[in-house]
């Protein structure tokens, strides 16, 4: 998910690159419409999405996504922006087709802004606390389906530390925010193995 | 055989400028064409738009005898060299040249020999590891040329390469090109506004300005018989002298008057300016025809003052008014030291034959 910025990105670059801004809007605004979000919500809350335990948690994830959608766009496109066009039209004349352009030239100048949006998402899915106590107290707290285990919605990452701590479980909400600590550390040092561009 | 033929080309840009016009050019097979004219002219454009990176609004153009209007940039088999090089930054020496063939295909052992290949011919053996960050301006724009070079294309193309680059490292490159095309023999079309690199390079050259040819020719013809007054003062440095003056023939003599002048012309030239007797012309007269001396008794010279004299060691130029008509100072060039003092009239001795005519508005030559 937390690639999604970068695919958005793509699909819209190349044709609409000076109105990267409104086709985020727009994008946003019909997908939110299509699964119900644009103003009438009677499909979204306790009976709808939100309140079915196989499509609670995408839909949080969706809205994490839509959330970090422009910021993520805003930074790849100045990063893809920064490229001169005449390297591109030198991979032109050297027989670059456009897969050739996004593979061997794109991606490599972009690396670090991957390498950013990949620790910061991750990072942020792991606190997530925000959207999920907006999205999921108003139905009761109902279930969510991962891994084949049903919980509360609410046992997820950042809502559950929360959880523990509204619950008076300090030392263990401590505890908690030591693994995650760990967890955001290692996936971050992975992440960085991973994207280092070669120097 | 791989000439690059323009019939008919017309660029227009969507804005709806016409930037190239009518433009009709035979680029020969092996030749080292130079497309020179001041910033602005649409040289760029031609040339972008024989690597297909600029489409072309009207006309056809031909790569070795295949239409190639339609053809994309890659299926072209040109190669370019981009004015700010345009090198894969994140890629080292050795993979920007290595792109192109590993695209096509190319096996490893192939690649690595046409690498080191031009690395060799290029001297950058030592530097085939290093990012373009680098590298010293001289060296990546010889990595641009190495990633030319490997593919062995048809026509090579290069965009004003010279102009990021110092004045010595100028010079130095200049010489590197014009060998390079000794060894390769690739048809090179080159782009450039400045008129010495297309003095010394070219086999041949055309002059552009506003999107239209003003003259095609080789570095000689240029020089000596510009077919107008624009080019006449773009080609040659310090560029040529010009001045507004009449024809005028009494018994017999054709001379050369301006408000405060009379130069008397004499063989050829007169020859061919006696039938426009009366009329306003554009006179022109390269730095180096013109001899200051301290004393001169022949006709076809003026007595002026020097003003300002710049010594270079091999040459000095003297400044002088020809007259108040003249939009500029005129210069004359002169080997060596110079007999004249400054503040002193001189006698300016004109080598009458080979001063330029042409029409007052310098649209023609007449002689
Ligand atoms: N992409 C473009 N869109 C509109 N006008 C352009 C474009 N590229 C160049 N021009 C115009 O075309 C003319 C010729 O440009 P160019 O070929 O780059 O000139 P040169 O290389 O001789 O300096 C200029 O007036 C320039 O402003
Ligand atoms: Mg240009």
């Amino acid at each position: 998910m937390v690639y999604m910025p970068d695919i958005l990105l793509r699909l819209f670059n190349d044709s609409y690159r000076d109105h990267a801004f409104l086709a985020s809007r727009h994008f946003s605004k019909q997908l939110l419409k299509k699964i119900g979000l644009g103003g009438e919500s009677g499909i979204v809350f306790k009976d709808g999405i939100l309140g079915n335990p196989y499509l609670c948690l995408p839909a949080i994830a969706l809205a994490m996504v839509l959330k970090g959608a422009g910021f993520g766009m805003i930074l790849f496109i100045t990063a893809i922006q920064n490229i001169p066009t005449s390297v591109y039209e030198a991979a032109d004349i050297d027989g670059a087709n456009w897969w050739h352009k996004l593979r061997y030239i794109t991606i490599p100048l972009v690396k670090p802004i991957i390498l950013f949006m990949v620790i910061t998402g991750t990072i942020a899915c792991l606190t997530a606390f925000t959207e999920i106590y907006a999205m999921t107290t108003n139905t009761g707290g109902s279930t969510v389906q991962v891994l084949g285990h049903t919980l509360k919605s609410a046992n997820l990452a950042g809502y559950h530390l929360y959880w523990n701590f509204s619950e008076g479980y300090y030392g263990k909400a401590a505890a908690f925010s030591f693994v995650l600590l760990g967890i955001a550390l290692l996936i971050s040092l992975i992440n960085m193995k991973l994207l280092k561009s070669d120097k | 055989m791989a000439g690059v033929i323009f019939k008919k080309v017309s660029k227009i840009y969507e804005n709806k400028t016409m930037v190239i016009q009518d433009f009709n050019l035979e680029i020969r097979d092996k030749e080292f064409l130079i497309l020179v004219g001041p910033s602005g002219c649409g040289k760029s454009t031609t040339l972008r738009m024989i690597a297909g990176l600029e489409k072309i609004s009207s006309g056809d153009l031909f790569i070795d005898g295949t239409k190639i209007n339609d053809v994309a940039p890659k299926d072209r088999d040109i190669a370019m060299v981009f004015q700010n090089y345009a090198l894969y930054p994140h890629m080292s020496v050795k993979e920007n040249m290595a792109f192109s063939l590993k695209l096509r295909g190319v096996g490893r052992e192939e690649i690595e020999k046409k690498v080191l290949q031009a690395s060799e011919i290029l001297g950058l053996n030592a530097l085939l590891e290093r990012k373009p960050k680098q590298l010293s301006g001289g060296q990546r724009q010889r990595v641009a040329m190495g990633r030319a070079i490997v593919r062995s294309p048809k026509v090579f193309l290069f965009d004003e390469p010279l102009s990021n680059l110092d004045a010595k490292l100028r010079v130095q490159m200049r010489v590197e090109i014009a060998k390079l095309h000794k060894l390769l023999g690739t048809t090179i079309v080159y782009v450039t506004h400045d008129q010495v690199e297309a003095m010394t390079l070219a086999d041949r050259i055309v002059v552009m300005k506003d999107g239209f040819i003003q003259q095609i020719g080789s570095p000689l013809e240029l020089y000596e018989k510009p077919l107008n007054a624009f080019v006449g003062a773009f080609i040659g440095s310090p560029s040529m002298n010009q001045i507004p003056a009449k024809i005028v023939v009494a018994q017999g003599q054709v001379s050369l008057q301006g408000e405060d002048f009379v130069i008397a012309l004499s063989g050829e030239k007169a020859k061919a300016l006696e039938n426009h007797a009366g009329e306003e012309v554009l006179a022109g007269v390269r730095p180096q025809n013109i001899h200051p001396k301290k004393a001169d008794k022949n006709k076809t010279s003026v007595l002026r003052e020097v003003e300002v004299i710049e010594p270079m060691g091999t040459e000095s130029y003297i400044y002088f008014t020809m007259s108040k008509n003249a939009d500029r100072t005129w210069v004359a060039r002169c080997d060596g030291m110079t007999e004249v003092q400054e503040g002193e009239k001189a006698a300016m001795v004109f080598d009458i034959d080979k001063v330029h005519i042409f029409s007052k508005d310098g649209s023609k030559r007449l002689a």
